[in-house]
């Protein structure tokens, strides 16, 4: 296996119950703020309430939907930080790489309503939404001319849209790249995860002997990805990125986590760095039964030096955007060499056999991995490192 | 294959079926390009059979077909290595009938009515799933859906999957389900009612069409179908190539606008063996791999609302 090109990471916008852009999120990890966003509805989802005016800041078309507006709000936080503007970047080899369990196709609610009840309605909104995922959204608003792609991974998708996008750049398929992940939750989705038996009847306690389920959560966490002789000043180092499946089960992860140890070795491997040199994890850590038990085993058995952070109980379990949103939050821990707080963790849990950190600490680290498992068997591993 | 060589050469032609559309303006006779009912081979247990949603089955006979083409008696030798094979799928709509069943369900019943095994196979990535857990795929399995990209999205991905050197062969399965959403929509859209779709026709003669074109993309080159040359996005002006396919979907003056862009150079379509699918870009490189035994290269090409996007492929 070749090792791959690192690139500079010059720009992150996020948005999550935790906060309403960088500095805020930061607050709320690394120094106790309580964030006025997370807004636990009836406990069922972490909700981030967006208001009218700052949709104002604007240009936005009429037919706009609230995961391209999550997006939108956390690439113009991540091209402020990297210098760029709107203008500046129109007609430039500029790729966009989403990533979302739904890409906005779940925004045809008032029109599937009307049709099954048998009104008949006109379905210039079932254009309208299949017209309106999030990559070619942000593509043209902002006039770019580079490859342009939704990935629909389910939870893994973040992490996978800048995976992807990073080998573009090692390709010369465009100079730069807008990548991460959005999602927002509709209560269907809740009526899902719940069929399942996957939510937790209270906030979720990641790795905690006494966890329930997942909480839903919802917004968006972008990356501004360069070829590593960008002239801007990177705030981090992408190094590596690694997939792998388990084929093993539509909904669960496979017992010995397969596809995580495949990921892992790939990420790593293209990152040019060992697992005994990784610092901190950022976990998935959905909070389920299954999931924890799976990753916790295999953290512990293949890194247990490693700090691991579970952030879900401050954003919720972001589905799509989750990846994306957890390798920024790995970023300011990298920038910042501290780890961000773990909320929901009590008890520890022999079987998981992981304590996250439950409040900010200082610590010395490089390199860092972000980890995310989905539905579908996908496990995908995102290797970061500091300037 | 067989079937699509005999379609290719003339030998059969496709024909429609018609479906009465309820709209808001009266009922529709609307033609629909179905694929036939997809025949699982023996080999699956029943269960899993039973299981299997139409359009997962249409993505695993697909993919079953181009597996064994591509390997043959070395299938099973192939999959001694699972993490060296990836899988990308590409489906603008991808399970939009099965989120359509579990979103009715939902009206209807409210929380009552969620179907577990309704919603899990309704997410964009269970065809993945069962395509990877069916097959023993453990490499990268990724899913695309970004419209009339979502095609040269997803052979772009494979080429540089194999390129950053990790994996021997990429599996990719790309197409479409015809949804009651998709009948719905299109009946509400002028000349839909007329008969067939025609790709040289500059008035609207879109109607759906499904199915999904496999792929095998390995490292090695003996015995392929082509090579592939290049996939771009973003196109000013076509491919410099001997021979175009062009992806078309029956839109009101989208063969002018072809045409335009290919300066008037000769195209050819093959709306008519599919129907109208956003994907059709992967069905003209499916027969571009056909037909490259009369060509040096083709250039299969599609004009969208961000320009033009191409994948050419040239004799292996």
């Amino acid at each position: 296996m070749t090792r791959q090109n690192s690139h500079s990471i010059t720009g992150i916008g996020l948005l999550s119950a935790a906060g309403l852009g960088v500095e805020e999120t930061r607050r709320t990890f690394f120094s106790g703020h309580e964030p006025k966003w997370l807004d636990a509805e009836e406990r069922r989802f972490l909700k981030f309430a967006p208001q009218i005016a700052w949709l104002q800041r604007f240009d936005l078309p009429e037919d706009f939907f609230l995961p391209n507006l999550f997006a939108l709000l956390a690439v113009e936080e991540a091209l402020a930080m990297a210098g760029l503007t709107r203008s500046s970047l129109r007609g430039k080899r500029v790729g966009v790489c989403i990533g979302s369990t739904s890409g906005g196709f779940n925004y045809r609610e008032e029109f599937a309503r009307g049709y099954h009840l048998g009104e008949k309605p006109y379905p210039h909104a079932l254009w309208t939404f299949f017209r309106t995922n999030s990559a070619q959204f942000l593509s043209r608003y902002y006039g770019l001319k580079g490859p342009v792609m939704v990935v629909n991974n389910a939870c893994t998708s973040g992490a996978d849209a800048i995976g992807i996008a990073a080998g573009w750049l090692d390709g010369d398929q465009c100079d730069a790249v807008i990548c991460g992940g959005t999602e927002a939750i509709l209560e269907r989705i809740y009526f899902g995860f719940r069929s399942l038996m996957l939510c937790s009847p209270g906030l979720c306690k990641p790795f905690d002997k006494n966890r329930r389920g997942l909480t839903l959560g919802e917004g968006a966490g972008i990356f501004i990805l360069e070829k590593s002789n960008s002239v801007r000043p990177p705030v981090a180092r992408y190094l590596g990125y690694g997939s792998g499946s388990d084929a093993f089960h539509p909904t669960s992860p496979h017992p010995e986590a397969r596809g995580l140890n495949l990921a892992v070795s790939e990420a790593l491997a293209r990152a040019g760095t060992s697992r005994a040199a990784i610092g901190m994890i950022n976990a998935h850590a959905t909070g389920t039964t299954h999931n924890d038990l799976t990753e916790g085993r295999w953290i512990q058995r293949h890194t247990p030096q490693a700090h691991v952070s579970a952030t879900k109980g401050y954003t919720g379990h972001t589905l799509g955007a989750a990846g994306a949103i957890e390798a920024v939050l790995t970023v300011l821990a990298l920038q910042d060499q501290r780890l961000p707080a773990s909320r929901g963790f009590a008890e520890f849990d022999p079987e998981t056999g992981v304590t996250p950190v439950t409040s900010a600490i200082d610590a010395e680290f490089t390199a860092a991995l972000s980890l995310s498992l989905g539905f579908g068997g996908t496990n995908s591993v995102l290797c970061l490192g500091k300037i | 294959m067989g079937a699509l060589r005999r379609a290719l050469s003339g030998e059969t032609r496709i024909h429609p079926t018609f479906a009465n559309v309820e709209t808001a303006s009266g009922s529709v006779r609307l033609p629909v390009y179905q694929a036939p009912e997809a025949e699982l081979p023996g080999g699956l247990p029943e269960s899993i059979k039973r299981r299997m949603a139409r359009i997962s089955r249409m993505c695993f006979v697909s993919l079953d077909e181009a597996m064994h083409d591509a390997f043959g008696p070395q299938l099973e030798e192939i999959r001694q290595t699972p993490a060296r094979i990836g899988l990308v799928v590409g489906s603008a709509m991808g399970c939009l009938e099965l989120a359509n069943q579990y979103q009715k369900r939902v009206i209807f019943e409210g929380a009552a009515g969620a179907s577990p095994s309704l919603f899990a196979s309704s997410i964009h990535n269970s065809l993945a799933a069962h395509l990877s857990i069916s097959f023993g795929i453990q490499g990268p399995t990724s899913t695309v859906a970004t419209m009339e990209q979502t095609a040269a999205g997803a052979f772009g991905l494979a080429a540089n999957w194999l390129e950053q050197g990790h994996l021997d062969h990429v599996a990719v399965v790309i197409g479409e389900e015809v949804s009651d959403y998709h009948r719905y929509f299109l009946a509400h859209t002028a000349g839909a009612q007329a008969g067939g779709v025609d790709p040289e026709s500059d008035a609207c003669t879109s109607a759906p069409g499904e199915g999904f074109a496999s792929f095998v993309f390995s490292r090695r080159q003996v015995g392929a179908y082509a090579r592939l040359m290049e996939v771009s996005m973003h196109r000013t002006s076509p491919p410099d190539c001997s021979r175009y396919f062009a992806a078309v979907h029956g839109a009101e003056g989208q063969w002018s606008g072809m045409r335009a862009w290919l300066a008037g150079k000769p195209a050819e379509s093959h709306l008519k063996l599919f129907g109208s699918t956003l994907c059709s870009l992967a069905f003209e490189v499916l027969c571009a791999s056909v037909e490259l035994h009369s060509s040096a290269a083709i250039a299969c090409v599609q004009l969208t609302d961000d320009g033009g996007q191409s994948v050419t492929l040239s004799k292996s």
